[in-house]
């Protein structure tokens, strides 16, 4: 990283040596649409996926630290785990082959249904499909740190707010939900900084859809920096200002957490 | 701000580990411990619950159904990958037809990228467990200057995840001369701060300062202590330090990506891709849908035999390999 801003001050000719340029490759940076536009996209992305999958996981830890699934609750936990073990570029493919028009099985039971044709990996959708792919990939990791989080809690207090009268709801509301707060609180930093350094799904998505181009998403654009434009100083501060931009992010994010932890506390 | 989250992520550690030594997870199926009746204790009305594991289930078959699919295309023939409905099976069988493909294709190159992979994932486990091990193992019995700044460092940088790494990793090994080279891929995994973290609290969890005075009584140099006291009392977090190195190694694509440029060193995941963008392009002379789908099939069968054959141990693990990203 420090590497990175060593390099990022300087610009390397195409004849001759590196030469010292100061900030220039920064304010260079700044007015850069192609970069700031893959910055709103994975921002836009983070805002709907990230709460979309930790609250379906936070809905699993919860129903299976209750044990309100009787039958084969322990292969379930299994099977939700089973995407964090495959390659993300397998899980891309796979759901770039079910996304395509032309293959998609999906596709002929919309299309059989009389339902018309939905283009996974159009302009508009794609977006969401990669949406999809990612959290498929991780929410079940999400859903067993979220389980093991509860599952360390003492279990005292659920038998003491049963013995308060408490119901299905007030447990999950009072008990549950407060406990999982350190757990999810981890598991949406971790997954905020992995939306900002979001690649391979869109890169291998993009042989399937002509939307996704090459500046879709930050990486994605500084991967274009170097290997096409082979611009290594530039890349190398676009990548110093994604890791400025991680870092805003999460301290905007344990902001808002404090204020509401504040709030919570006051009323 | 970052103090409270790192603290956090000692709190939770120490959770995980309360979980690892009593109650929790491991909770055999049918064991002493009686389920509680939902229905009385909770008042849980049973619409409510139908509810419950209905979407459950629903869910297990989302997640199934790309298994599935690619499950059925491995014994299709590359016109039933892409021409038949990829929910049925479609005839003539082409499973051992496409496998035995698989590995003769342009001269085998496939067999090359599994044997790469294999290499750099078993390189990169092996020794950054190791690594991980001496450091875990050095910060929880040894007391010398510099410990708590170093292990500062390391809870930092086991916040930051690999990928967040990838680029300036990439350009630190382009003036190295790194690139092309396979020590480029195994070398991050044999630092391993996670692992390095992971190790540090079995250590301080599980090995008595007195057992390993006792070994030194004994006349044990301090080399047989690590090796033949500590390491065997460790031997859970090992493991999972061990499965998340090679399983990170064995899926990481961008790092291979940005510093792989010849074939022959391709682990499998970018000879994958790399099929996978020629075939679509059109450009490719031969259209290798199938071979996609069983190569990608047999790419990660691996990785999930080995999770499941090491459930009880990443179980436990979890908690803090959460912070692996």
């Amino acid at each position: 990283m420090l590497y990175s801003i060593y390099l990022s001050l300087f610009a390397t000719p195409l004849i001759g040596p590196r030469k010292f340029v100061g900030l220039q490759n920064f304010i260079n940076a700044f007015s850069d649409q192609s970069f700031w536009s893959g910055v709103e996209r994975v921002a836009l992305f983070g805002i709907i996926q990230v709460p979309l999958m930790l609250l379906i996981a936070l809905f699993f830890a919860i129903v299976f630290d209750l044990e309100l699934v009787r039958r084969g609750a322990g292969i379930l936990r299994l099977i939700y785990f089973l995407p964090y073990a495959i390659p993300g570029v397998i899980s891309a493919l796979m759901w770039g082959y079910l996304y395509e028009p032309r293959y998609s099985p999906f596709d002929t039971i919309l299309t059989q249904l009389g339902l018309g044709n939905v283009n996974f990996v159009g302009g508009n959708i794609v977006l969401a499909s990669i949406g999809n792919i990612v959290t498929w990939e991780y929410v079940g990791y999400n859903m067993i740190i979220l389980y093991v989080v509860l599952r360390s809690s003492p279990r005292e207090l659920i038998d003491a707010a049963v013995v308060d009268g408490a119901k299905l709801w007030d447990i999950v509301r009072y008990v549950k939900i407060p406990m999982a707060r350190i757990g999810l609180f981890l598991t949406a930093i971790l997954s905020i900084i992995g939306t900002l350094q979001l690649f391979t799904e869109p890169e291998i998505l993009s042989s399937f859809s002509t939307a996704v181009n090459t500046s879709y998403t930050p990486n994605i654009y500084i991967y274009t920096v170097a290997f096409t434009n082979n611009n290594l100083n530039y890349a190398a501060a676009l990548s110093v200002l994604v890791g400025v931009i991680t870092v805003v992010a999460t301290a905007v994010f344990l902001g808002l957490n404090r204020l509401r932890q504040r709030r919570a506390g006051i009323s | 701000m970052v103090e409270k989250h790192e603290w956090g992520a000692v709190a939770m550690i120490e959770s995980g580990e309360r979980s690892v030594l009593g109650h929790g997870i491991s909770a055999k199926p049918g064991s002493a411990r009686r389920r509680p009746d939902i229905y009385r204790i909770y008042g849980a009305r049973r619409p409510v619950i139908w509810l419950v594991n209905f979407l459950a289930v629903l869910f297990g078959v989302y997640i199934l159904i790309p298994l599935y699919w690619i499950l059925l295309g491995s014994m299709k023939t590359n016109n039933n990958v892409v021409n038949s409905f990829g929910f049925f099976p479609a005839l003539p069988f082409f499973l051992f037809e496409n496998l035995s493909r698989l590995f003769t294709y342009d001269n085998g190159e496939f067999g090359r990228w599994l044997l790469n992979t294999l290499f750099y994932s078993l390189s990169a486990g092996v020794g950054g467990t190791i690594f991980a091990s001496f450091a875990g193992f050095a910060f929880a019995k040894y007391r010398f200057t510099g410990r708590r700044a170093i292990m500062g460092l390391v809870l930092a940088v086991v916040a930051v995840p690999a990928t967040a790494l990838t680029i300036p990793l990439y350009l630190l090994y382009t003036d190295l001369r790194l690139t092309n080279n396979p020590l480029g891929i195994i070398l991050p995994g044999l630092g391993t701060a996670f692992g390095a973290f992971l190790m540090f609290v079995y250590v301080r969890g599980s090995v008595p300062d007195s057992v390993l005075d006792a070994a030194r009584v004994d006349g044990a140099s301090e080399s047989r202590v690590f090796w033949r006291v500590a390491l065997p009392m460790t031997l859970p977090g090992a493991v999972t330090v061990l499965l998340f190195t090679i399983v990170g190694t064995w899926n990481n694509y961008f790092l291979p990506l940005l510093i792989f440029t010849k074939t022959s060193l391709f682990p499998l995941t970018l000879g994958l891709a790399g099929w996978n963008s020629s075939t679509s392009s059109g450009y490719g002379t031969h259209i290798l849908y199938a071979l996609i789908v069983t190569g990608g099939l047999v790419t990660m069968l691996p990785t999930i035999v080995l999770f499941l054959a090491l459930q009880k141990y990443w179980r436990q693990g979890l908690t803090l390999g959460s912070t692996v990203g």
